[in-house]
């Protein structure tokens, strides 16, 4: 035997700060300054060039009273909720059916999940032609059907929606695969022993299974929640945050703050509210999901 | 037909789930049978013969060849980046004794939740104020810094709170007695990380590796921030640009989505059992 035990710690101790630190330094460089940054640019007003002047909250206040930010505030939520709400009852329900012993299941759960390997950009390209007003396939068949020509995305009312609808479209699949693991995990004892007791399918669902996928529902709720609210590039590239601002969202009024007006100190200050908002809302969904199992 | 835990399905069941999965092939499909009519007949009627050369001209018009040269390095580089960091602090914080280790777990918990594109003007400020590059004195300052270089496009990628989260779980599951076990034969630390624990989490590995790829190939608002030259923008910012300004050649266009959205598909479609078992377990826990 080569080393004291005493060796061994120092040597495993050593062993353990080199293998953290590159990694950790990265963190810090890439997650945490930036957010130090940002809180302290969010009290100056900097356009690039010259050095930042300290202006107090006034960005905060200027924030407060400009409509644009409240529409936009307004318009992320609705997305956010709007795609998190419809697609979480969708995932539950796409995911039951594939429980089910399907002819041809795992191939249908592939397609489902196929768009999740593309890029925003990419399904975005896809769905501006699906939805174009004059070769879009959708809309020669919503004019087919009803008479009236749509203008999917440059129509204020149907913006928004359409771009919630083809985000549910692509994120789907990873969702309902999610709840799909969980429920694959519900002990078929607990749904027999029902079923021979008597209780009927719904019932079965609300008190045996709901409670049982409870954890991998409240996972999906918070990352996908989480996620829409950073939504920019399909409001992007299919509408440039049009018609009259109804799909700009947070993150979207950032970008043209700092690139577009050059004002760095209010960009920052919509990074700082934006991150309060996700502390907020993470430690929201966190609260409902334990207060549901207490329930449960 | 085995049975499965949410029982037989009968016709219903079936036409439904050929209704959902139409919702999904039709669009594809469709965005194939664009890619392939000639350019000048019309978007939407089967066209008299397909035209595979759509492929080509739509990767000799613009730059798209300079722009996938861009995005398979700044993604290859990325990728082992952020899987030698994933796997080495995964590793110390699993099975190490760290001081501050849960702090640091703590630290990386309230990170996953923290979407990047909150970090990207102050990063992007950092990003010009590096010292020594792009004509930056040892300030920081006279130069752009990294901005409109590939390796300031690779920055948000190399690291991520996700990936050594994942890896820890993955080594904390494998038991102690098999390093102390190598320790008591001599074996150095470096070796037990890498040759006795890592080759039993290489499937996670694989998905660390394929979120990487996917997070750097697919990334779109960093590009469009860091990029003022074109010959630096990726094929996902390429792709926009061209849009905007041709946005009618919508052959040439499905063509350039349908192949720029291959790698990740086929990386996915390899490590497809992988995501199920592992990763969604490990990432609910």
């Amino acid at each position: 035997m080569s080393a004291s035990p005493s060796r061994y710690k120092a040597q495993v101790r050593r062993a353990g700060l080199i293998l953290v630190s590159p990694a950790m330094v990265m963190v810090f460089i890439i997650s945490v300054l930036p957010l130090g940054v940002a809180i302290v640019l969010s009290f100056t007003r900097y356009d690039l060039f010259t050095a930042p002047r300290f202006t107090g909250i006034s960005n905060y206040i200027e924030l407060f009273s400009d409509p644009v930010f409240w529409q936009a505030a307004g318009n992320t939520v609705t997305f956010a909720v709007g795609q998190v709400g419809i697609g979480t009852v969708v995932a539950i329900a796409v995911a039951l059916l594939f429980n089910k012993a399907l002819a041809g299941g795992g191939i249908m759960r592939t397609l489902v999940y196929i768009p999740q390997a593309a890029s925003y950009v990419v399904v975005a390209l896809l769905w501006t032609m699906l939805l174009d007003p004059s070769i879009g396939p959708i809309t020669h068949a919503v004019r087919a059907l009803s008479g009236v020509q749509p203008y999917f995305l440059t129509d204020a009312h149907l913006a928004m929606p359409s771009i919630v609808v083809l985000s549910l479209w692509r994120n789907l699949g990873y969702f309902m695969i999610i709840i799909l693991a969980a429920l694959k995990a519900v002990p078929r004892e607990l749904l027999e022993a029902a079923e021979i007791d008597g209780a009927r399918p719904a019932e079965r669902f609300f008190y045996i299974t709901l409670p049982e996928i409870r954890s991998a529902v409240v996972f999906v709720v918070i990352t996908w929640f989480l996620g829409a609210l950073q939504m920019f590039t399909q409001s992007y590239v299919m509408t440039a945050g049009g018609p009259v601002n109804a799909t700009k969202t947070l993150v979207y009024i950032m970008y043209e703050q700092a690139f577009a007006a050059l004002n760095i100190g209010r960009a920052s200050a919509i990074a700082v509210l934006l991150f309060g908002a996700v502390v907020v809302a993470s430690l929201m969904l966190r609260l409902a999901g334990a207060l549901s199992r207490r329930a449960a | 037909m085995a049975r499965s835990p949410g029982g037989r399905a009968g016709f219903g069941w079936h036409g439904l789930a050929l209704l959902l999965a139409a919702l999904y092939v039709v669009p594809m499909l469709y965005l194939l049978l664009v890619s392939l009519t000639p350019t000048g007949e019309a978007i939407g009627r089967i066209p008299d013969h397909l035209d595979f050369g759509n492929y080509p001209a739509a990767f000799a018009s613009g730059d798209f060849g300079i722009f996938l040269v861009n995005s398979v390095l700044v993604a290859l580089v990325s990728t082992a980046m952020q899987i030698v960091l994933s796997c080495s602090a995964g590793y110390a914080l699993a099975k190490l004794p760290l001081p501050g280790g849960n702090y640091i777990m703590m630290l990386l918990v309230a990170l996953l939740v923290v979407p990047p594109e909150i970090m990207m003007v102050p990063l992007f400020l950092m990003m010009k104020v590096v010292p020594l590059v792009g004509g930056n004195d040892l300030w920081g300052q006279g130069g752009q810094g990294l901005i409109d270089s590939l390796p300031g496009l690779m920055v948000p990628h190399l690291v991520s709170a996700l990936g050594i989260f994942l890896m820890r779980q993955f080594y904390k599951d494998l038991p102690n007695e098999l390093g102390d076990a190598a320790r008591v034969d001599g074996a150095s630390e470096v070796r037990i990380f890498l040759a006795i624990y890592t080759p039993l989490v290489l499937p996670a590995v694989a998905v660390v590796g394929i979120f990487a790829f996917q997070g750097a190939w697919n990334d779109f608002l960093w590009p469009l921030v860091m990029t003022r030259n074109s010959e630096l923008q990726t094929l996902q910012l390429g792709l926009t640009v061209f849009f905007q300004e041709n946005s009618t050649q919508w052959n040439l266009l499905m063509a350039v989505v349908l192949v720029i959205s291959l790698p990740v598909l086929f990386l996915f479609l390899f490590v497809q059992r992988f995501f199920r078992a592992d990763v969604m377990s490990g990432a609910i826990k």
